[in-house]
């Protein structure tokens, strides 16, 4: 008959166990016991000191919190993200929005064919087109607006941009559709040769007018 | 009296202690240790072969690299660039400047309102505002010229255009767009069917005020 040693409890300095494959983790006196880890996973505590590990990250992918363990993911979520010494980008949004025509003083009535309103912002700049074409319109009173931008990206500067317009009435050379700060509307600015600029008033649309608007400016 | 078994020391094929708790690491012969580490936290090397882990990341958080210092997790990381599947995006940047008017022939002396410039550097791409307001004018010759930022600086080789608003501004138009230049900014009116004109130091009063957005590549 074999000679079988007796397997060394941990209290006696010994491991309590006679077979261990993996990182060895102990429990006071209990038995030392082991974790079997993926290879190329990233290791990472369990419970009661156990060490658990993860599946092989895929090519694209970072290791993030969860909050429970840890998990890469190829689509983190993250407050900012900074570039070497550059300011730190923590925006990047994109989505629609519905323009509508308005005025300073009594609104128009306004029919509308397209209301269509796109925009991207990132960081601290909102990129903005804004399609209208309108089928009725009775005009009101005051300056022309031109209303909807998402309350997220109200402007915090002056911006200007660039319009194609069609059955608009304007005195001026030529006009820029311009913002407000502090507030969700464009107007438009008509500037003449001779060094005037006014805004458009309510009366400048016609029940035809088409306006597409590019402007970009910075929240 | 009872009896105390005597402990195997590593030489012997033991561990050297009677108690362990952790994850084991050994240094030779000397007794085998253990190294407490956190549930669901990232294990890394610690001194002397010890293991060592993170807490536990909280959930919006990405694993980061600190030089020779543990890793740990952070919501907002720097990093050098990011590749989303083509070129990579290696620059957002956000600065201001001051726009300053001189002239191409003379510099006139002017008394500003407002001078601001604002710019934010995505990629390779520069969005830029000026506003330029003023309380007085006098003298200088030339064309209109407008100071652009010494960084992010506008390449000489290109020439891009933006929508420009000008109050108390004269000009031969019928419309007038700002340009680079490259090393300034200038006004140019454009004609139908006609050369384009600058605007000139001339065409400005003492109330002027000039707004301009532009994009260009840097």
């Amino acid at each position: 008959m074999a000679y079988k040693p007796k397997v060394l409890e941990v209290a006696a300095g010994g491991t309590g166990a006679s077979t261990l494959t993996g990182v060895l983790t102990g429990n006071g006196t209990g038995v030392v016991t082991a974790s079997t880890v993926t290879q190329n996973g990233v290791l990472y505590g369990g419970s009661s000191n156990a060490v658990s590990s993860l599946a092989v990250a895929a090519t694209g992918t970072v290791l993030t919190g969860t909050g429970g363990a840890p998990a890469f993911s190829a689509t983190p979520t993250l407050t900012s993200v900074t570039f070497g010494s550059g300011t730190p980008l923590s925006i990047y949004n994109q989505s629609t929005f519905t323009p509508t025509i308005t005025s300073s003083g009594t609104p128009p009535s306004v029919g509308y064919t397209t209301q269509t309103g796109r925009y991207t912002q990132i960081g601290n700049r909102a990129i903005v087109q804004i399609l209208i074409t309108l089928n009725s319109y009775t005009a009101g009173t005051g300056d022309l607006r031109i209303e909807g931008l998402p309350a997220g990206i109200t402007p915090s500067q002056i911006g200007v941009g660039a319009i194609y317009c069609d059955n608009v009435t304007f005195v001026s050379s030529f006009i820029n559709p311009v913002t407000v700060v502090s507030n969700t509307y464009l107007i438009l600015v008509g500037t003449t040769t001779a060094g005037a600029s006014a805004t458009l008033a309510s009366t400048a649309l016609a029940a035809t007018s088409v306006l597409r608007i590019s402007i970009v400016y910075e929240v | 009296m009872s009896y105390k078994p005597k402990i195997l020391t590593v030489s012997e094929g033991g561990t050297g202690v009677n108690t362990l708790t952790g994850v084991l690491t050994g240094a030779t012969t000397a007794n085998i240790t253990a190294n407490a580490v956190t549930a669901n936290g990232v294990l890394y090397g610690g001194a002397s072969n010890a293991v060592s882990s993170l807490s536990a990341a909280s959930a919006s958080t990405v694993m980061v690299g600190t030089s020779a210092s543990a890793p740990s997790f952070s919501s907002a990381p720097v990093v050098t660039s990011i590749n989303l599947g083509n070129t990579s995006l290696s620059t957002y940047l956000q600065g201001t400047y001051t726009p300053a008017i001189t002239g191409s022939v003379s510099n006139p002396t002017v008394g500003y309102t407002t001078q601001t410039g604002s710019w934010t550097k995505i990629g390779n791409r520069v969005f830029l505002h000026v506003k330029i307001e003023l309380s007085s004018i006098s003298g200088g010759s030339g064309n209109l010229q407008i100071s652009v930022p010494a960084s992010p600086s506008v390449p000489v080789s290109q020439t891009n255009v933006g929508p420009c608003y000008l109050d108390n501004v004269t000009f031969i138009g019928p419309f007038v767009n700002a340009r680079t230049s490259p090393t300034v900014f200038t006004l140019q009116g454009i004609r139908s069917a006609l050369g384009s004109v600058v605007v000139q130091i001339s065409d400005l009063t003492s109330s002027s005020k000039i707004n301009f957005s532009i994009e260009y590549e840097a």
